[in-house]
């Protein structure tokens, strides 16, 4: 038997994306399983709506009737099915990685449910992606392999139309004295 | 030049050029165009649409009706932009439109003189024969004589982008409710974003002299724009322009970034909790015969051009203003410019007409004594009262009222979440604007819960001057920009077109890119007058985005050529394209066309690629095809539901073809059922309903039948699929090494088998379209390069040939195989596509109800047949219809059915075609013909099976 072949990549996504905002795109392989069961089965696992990463065990429910799955688990009573070949996962990395991204979903990224959450299905740009993150400087977008250059392409069109500050599209920093931050 | 020495809020520092019509100019940062024309002496910068009568600038904010210019920068050029809405930078070109041939001196001025003949609706009564001359004559000659400027149609270069953002509390305006309402409701701790279509904040303060708690309006705007900079929660977004309201709290704007910035502008969709709607409110022309002179401006604008831009706009000036502290306001004004009041004309007053050629020279009048006067003058200060902008609020359908209090149209009190504030609600002095900013404020965040009612009493509209003026007769603008006159109202109640949208379309009243900003509220009391009803119950037309033109670049965003829509490529598109793939776009797939060698056209590439497949080998991409993963103890039972045949007796390793209806009877898709162990399918979907099926097999599953124990997967990204094909297709699976046995007997047609080839994990399906032998081998989609690249190296000795779409269709043509969109189109049943015979009569699967229908099994319908050209050789043409008849003298025939496909088979060397025939198999051997109007042609053809080749199908057996 001929030695394990090499993953392909889907797009050509590896380093900084042109533009002043020195955002990181690249993409990584994810090797993610969906597993299939009842909601209330999945409960029990991952309340829904939540991701959760203990170590190399990661885990997104986003469906009520699915998890996405990477990383060694525990038996139970799911149907698994690979998905990972047919989903490309990018990290965007910087400064102002959620705050970029929030400009063009559909979903409020700073909404107080999905920061609380930390993870959200969403569409951006016409693609369907399923976002996640642990701080906002680091955010993981998951879309259709077939559909990964197109991201990779519209992510840098949007960066191009950037510029290195600007005070009316993003928030200041937080003034001593000033009111929280509110959503 | 009419530049004050000092003043303004302008960068004296600084000149910046421009020419105008040629003509050098010069202006400061912190200019207008319309301010730097204005300081540079020039006041006739267009001529109006119709009567191309001299046109100045009236206004100095976005409700300018006139004053349209050209604009040409290092983007291109740009028509129609209002000079007051452009801010001067270096290097501007701009330039008249309209004009024939000059700006000075128009020949189509004449117009002017044919007032009566050409009034309101002459074109629907002059221009009615000869039949065919509107459009060979009179439309052109209209178009050339009245328009605007001309669209550049070269590429723009220029960045946009669209963006999304959300807040609390959304201020629209800036001027003192609007600053008012955004540092209430920041420092509550609300989210808040301040929109201002200027690239400074302050509105009407700008300009103002009026002192508030203690400050000059400028320093308390500059106070409150200072509180809010220290707030993290606010976003204060200047230059951006706020053009509709949507359902639940969508606000849509567009922002132009300043010069130098990456982007042009960007159009922006802003949810919002509460709207605060701080628009302002837009001074009322008086109508008067020549009130449309260069010179004659509304009193806010001299206000503005004065103290906000340090220029006179005249030398000697009449006030004729209805509201005595306006009067007053204005007067003063002109007093700090130096202009002298060459008349401030007392209430009552008659204006009888004006005087000057492209610029006023005076002014005749009657005083309330009924002594007539002539007042020489340059300058013409005009204001009948005010208007709120409440178009944001009335775009969601809501009725504005008119108030005999006010003299305008105005909101009424509402619970959405746009809520005029200030002067869009008529209430005009700025400290009761402060006042009512703050209380609707405390409203807002009250209601958002996050501040406990206060109930702020809110300030009341003002009312209108009790003081008007009178005018004379004469050609009298009631619509400045679609020069619409007194007298053209008039005749349109006299015509019977009494209803305001009558009127309105009927006079062009408050059309064009101002949408009747400056025209509408004198338009309504015009028709009230003229028809003896009340102003309220004319009502208004309805209010639609845009509030005010934006550039159609910032509403497409990045969204151009490739970034249009998400293209899909498929796991083997790059090692095609290194085979020299031609790509076309398939729906959202950039899908493998065909792959030519040099030299040769489509259409060799064609023959060549259709030859190897017959007679050798070849290979296809089929990753797009739809893959649903499958599993359940009722996964069997889920998919019997689903599709109308039956395959109840499916066993491991084995799959069926499979076709699925719509509840209505009519075929939805077909595919494969592929049986991977008891309890666990792999269903295919054509590339064109992959989505449509896959939600549709949800939708089954958690609606139609929860009580199913069964699990779906999308699996259609995760395998790539590439199909080998041909009478080596066999020895190639060989030489990829299986780990399972592939011969005939082992591995026989309609089956499948999981195992490794060649080091890669993979899945075979015994399955053909092109009607050779053919396995579809599918890998994980990051292997398929790897895939390729075996199959290619190890194909080599049976000279694979690659192929691509265009021979795909070729090969399913002559195999007589359907295609979603051509022949499953919609409205055919299985018995129509000759699969009558696969539905089941025993079990109860979806669409079988209606599939009963007497319609759908009634005699005669169109049913696919096959066609072949009487005489062996002549091209049937594509897309043809079916007749028993030759065309007519008319070139008519009685149509019997259509085509569907046709090609020039390689395979059988002659043409063929498929269409639906009505009766069509009992026609079989019939000749008819094939007309095309569209191609020319008429064709005799005979009707055959749609099956040409291999009927028996002893070749997908191998």
């Amino acid at each position: 038997m001929a030695d394990a072949p090499e993953i392909t990549r889907a797009s050509d996504a590896e380093g900084f994306l042109p533009g002043p905002l020195g955002l990181r795109l690249d993409e990584e392989f994810l090797p993610l399983t969906a597993l299939n069961a009842k909601p209330e089965v999945l409960d029990s696992l991952l309340p829904f709506g939540r991701m959760h990463q203990d170590g190399a065990t990661f885990l997104l429910r986003l469906w009520p009737g699915t998890i996405w799955s990477s990383g060694p688990l525990s038996a139970g009573s799911y149907r698994a099915a690979d998905i990972g070949h047919g989903l490309t996962r990018f990290r965007l990395r910087g400064v102002e990685a959620l705050h970029f991204l929030d400009h063009y979903t559909c979903a409020t990224l700073f909404a107080p449910h999905i920061r609380q959450a930390r993870c959200i299905r969403t569409r951006l740009g016409g693609h369907d992606a399923t976002l996640w993150w642990h701080n906002t400087r680091d955010v993981h977008a998951v879309v259709y392999r077939s559909a990964a250059q197109s991201f990779a392409d519209h992510l840098r069109a949007l960066a191009l139309r950037h510029d290195p500050a600007d005070p009316s599209t993003y928030p200041r920093p937080v003034n001593p004295g000033a009111p929280d931050r509110r959503g | 030049m009419r530049r004050l020495p000092a003043g303004g809020l302008i960068d004296r520092s600084q000149t910046l050029h421009f020419t105008f019509d040629g003509e050098m100019m010069t202006g400061h940062p912190g200019d207008t165009l319309a301010s730097a024309l204005l300081a540079g002496g020039r006041h006739l910068v267009a001529r109006s649409l119709k009567y191309h009568r001299p046109r100045g600038i009236m206004s100095a904010g976005l409700e300018e009706p006139s004053a349209m210019v050209t604009v040409r920068d290092e983007t291109g050029s740009t028509p129609n932009l209002k000079v007051t809405e452009v801010p001067l930078r270096e290097g501007l070109q701009v330039s008249s439109q309209n004009a024939l041939p000059s700006l000075e001196k128009d020949r189509a001025a004449a117009l002017g003189l044919m007032g009566k003949t050409i009034s309101a609706g002459f074109y629907y009564k002059t221009f009615m024969w000869p039949q065919g001359a509107w459009h060979q004559r009179f439309a052109r000659l209209i178009r050339q004589a009245a328009g605007h400027g001309k669209v550049d149609p070269s590429p723009d270069p220029a960045l946009y982008d669209k963006r999304r953002k959300s807040c609390d509390v959304l201020v629209i305006g800036s001027g003192p409710a609007g600053l008012s309402a955004a540092v209430t409701a920041a420092q509550s701790g609300a989210t808040v974003i301040l929109m201002e279509q200027d690239h400074v904040l302050g509105g009407s303060l700008l300009s103002s002299d009026a002192t508030l708690q203690g400050l000059s309006a400028q320093d308390w705007a500059e106070d409150a724009e200072e509180a809010l900079r220290v707030l993290s929660n606010v976003t204060v977004m200047p230059r951006t322009l706020a053009f509709g309201q949507y359902d639940h709290g969508l606000v849509q704007a567009v922002e132009t970034l300043p010069e130098g910035s990456s982007c042009q502008a960007v159009f922006w969709k802003i949810r919002a909790k509460r709207i605060l709607l701080a628009a302002g409110a837009i001074e009322r022309p008086l109508v008067f015969p020549g009130n449309d002179r260069p010179g004659i401006m509304l009193a806010g604008a001299v206000r503005s051009y004065i103290r906000r831009f340090a220029v006179a706009p005249g030398r000697s000036a009449v006030v004729a203003v209805a509201d005595p502290q306006e009067r007053a306001d204005t007067v003063a004004a002109l007093r700090e410019a130096g202009i002298s009041i060459a008349a401030d004309l007392p209430a009552g007053a008659r204006l009888l007409a004006t005087q000057g050629k492209r610029h006023l020279t005076g002014l005749a009048w009657r005083d309330a004594q009924g002594r007539k006067q002539r007042t020489p003058c340059d300058l013409l200060a005009m204001s009948a009262g005010w208007m709120p902008t409440a178009h944001l609020f009335a775009q969601m359908g809501e009725r504005l009222s008119f108030s005999d209090q006010t003299q305008s149209l105005l909101p009424p009190e509402t619970d959405g979440p746009l809520r005029p504030i200030g002067g869009a609600r008529a209430v005009l002095d700025s400290a009761d604007c402060i006042a009512d900013g703050k209380a609707a404020a405390h409203q807002a965040m009250a209601e958002l819960e996050m501040h406990k009612h206060l109930n702020l009493s809110r300030p009341s509209p003002a009312p209108a001057s009790a003081e008007v003026f009178a005018a004379g007769k004469g050609k009298a603008f009631v619509d400045f920009q679609n020069d619409v006159t007194r007298d053209d109202v008039a005749l349109a109640q006299r015509e019977g077109y009494r209803d305001v949208e009558l009127t309105k379309r009927y006079t062009t009243l408050g059309m064009g890119s101002d949408q009747g900003k400056t025209s509408w509220t004198n338009g309504v009391l015009e028709i009230a007058a003229l028809s003896g009803r009340e102003a309220a119950e004319i009502g208004h037309t309805t209010y639609r985005p845009p509030y005010s033109p934006v550039s159609l670049g910032a509403l497409v965003g990045a969204g151009t050529g490739m970034q249009m829509t998400p293209i899909l490529r498929t796991p083997f598109h790059s090692g095609f394209e290194k085979l020299g793939c031609v790509f076309q776009t398939s729906g959202d797939w950039l899908y493998s066309r065909y792959f030519p060698q040099p030299g040769e056209t489509m259409a060799q590439a064609i023959e060549r690629e259709a030859r190897a497949v017959r007679s050798s080998l070849g290979c296809v991409d089929m990753s797009t095809l739809g893959k649903i993963d499958v599993q359940g103890s009722d996964a069997l039972e889920f998919l019997s539901r689903l599709y109308c045949n039956n395959f109840a007796a499916i066993k491991p390793g084995r799959l069926r073809y499979a076709l699925m209806l719509r509840e209505d009877g009519y075929v939805f898709d077909d595919g494969t059922i592929a049986c991977l162990g008891a309890e666990h399918f792999l269903v295919t979907a054509t590339t064109a309903n992959a989505g449509s099926v896959w939600r549709h097999m949800q939708k089954c599953a958690q609606v139609e039948w929860p009580e199913l124990d069964v699990s779906l997967t999308d699996v259609s990204d995760h395998w790539a699929s590439l199909a080998i094909a041909g009478p080596n297709a066999r020895k190639l699976l060989e030489a990829l090494g299986p780990d399972f046995e592939a011969s005939r007997q082992a591995f026989p047609f309609a089956a499948v088998r999981e195992g490794q080839l060649d080091g890669l994990p993979a899945r075979v399906f015994s399955v053909s379209f092109s009607g050779e032998l053919s396995y579809e081998i599918n890998v994980p989609a990051g292997f398929a390069e790897a895939l390729l690249a075996r199959v290619m190296e190890r194909g080599a000795e049976w000279n694979i040939t690659p192929y691509g779409l265009e021979t795909l269709d070729v090969l399913r043509i002559e195999k007589g195989h359907l295609s979603v969109g051509t022949e499953i189109d919609g409205r055919r049943t299985p018995g129509d596509l000759g699969m009558g015979g696969m539905v089941s009569k025993k079990k109860d699967f979806l669409g079988r109800a209606l599939l009963q229908r007497p319609g759908l099994q009634a005699e005669g319908r169109e049913q696919l047949v096959g066609l072949v050209p009487e005489d062996g050789s002549t091209i049937i043409p594509y897309a043809a219809h079916l007749s028993d008849s030759e065309l007519d003298a008319k070139g008519c025939a009685a149509t019997i059915g259509h085509l569907t496909a046709a090609i020039e088979s390689p395979s059988l060397g002659h043409p063929i075609a498929l269409g639906f025939l009505r009766d069509g198999r009992n026609r079989i051997g019939d000749v008819l013909w094939a007309h095309s109007p569209v191609a020319g042609a008429s064709v005799r053809v005979r009707v055959t099976a749609p099956c040409f080749y291999d009927p028996e199908g002893e070749r997908l057996h191998g």
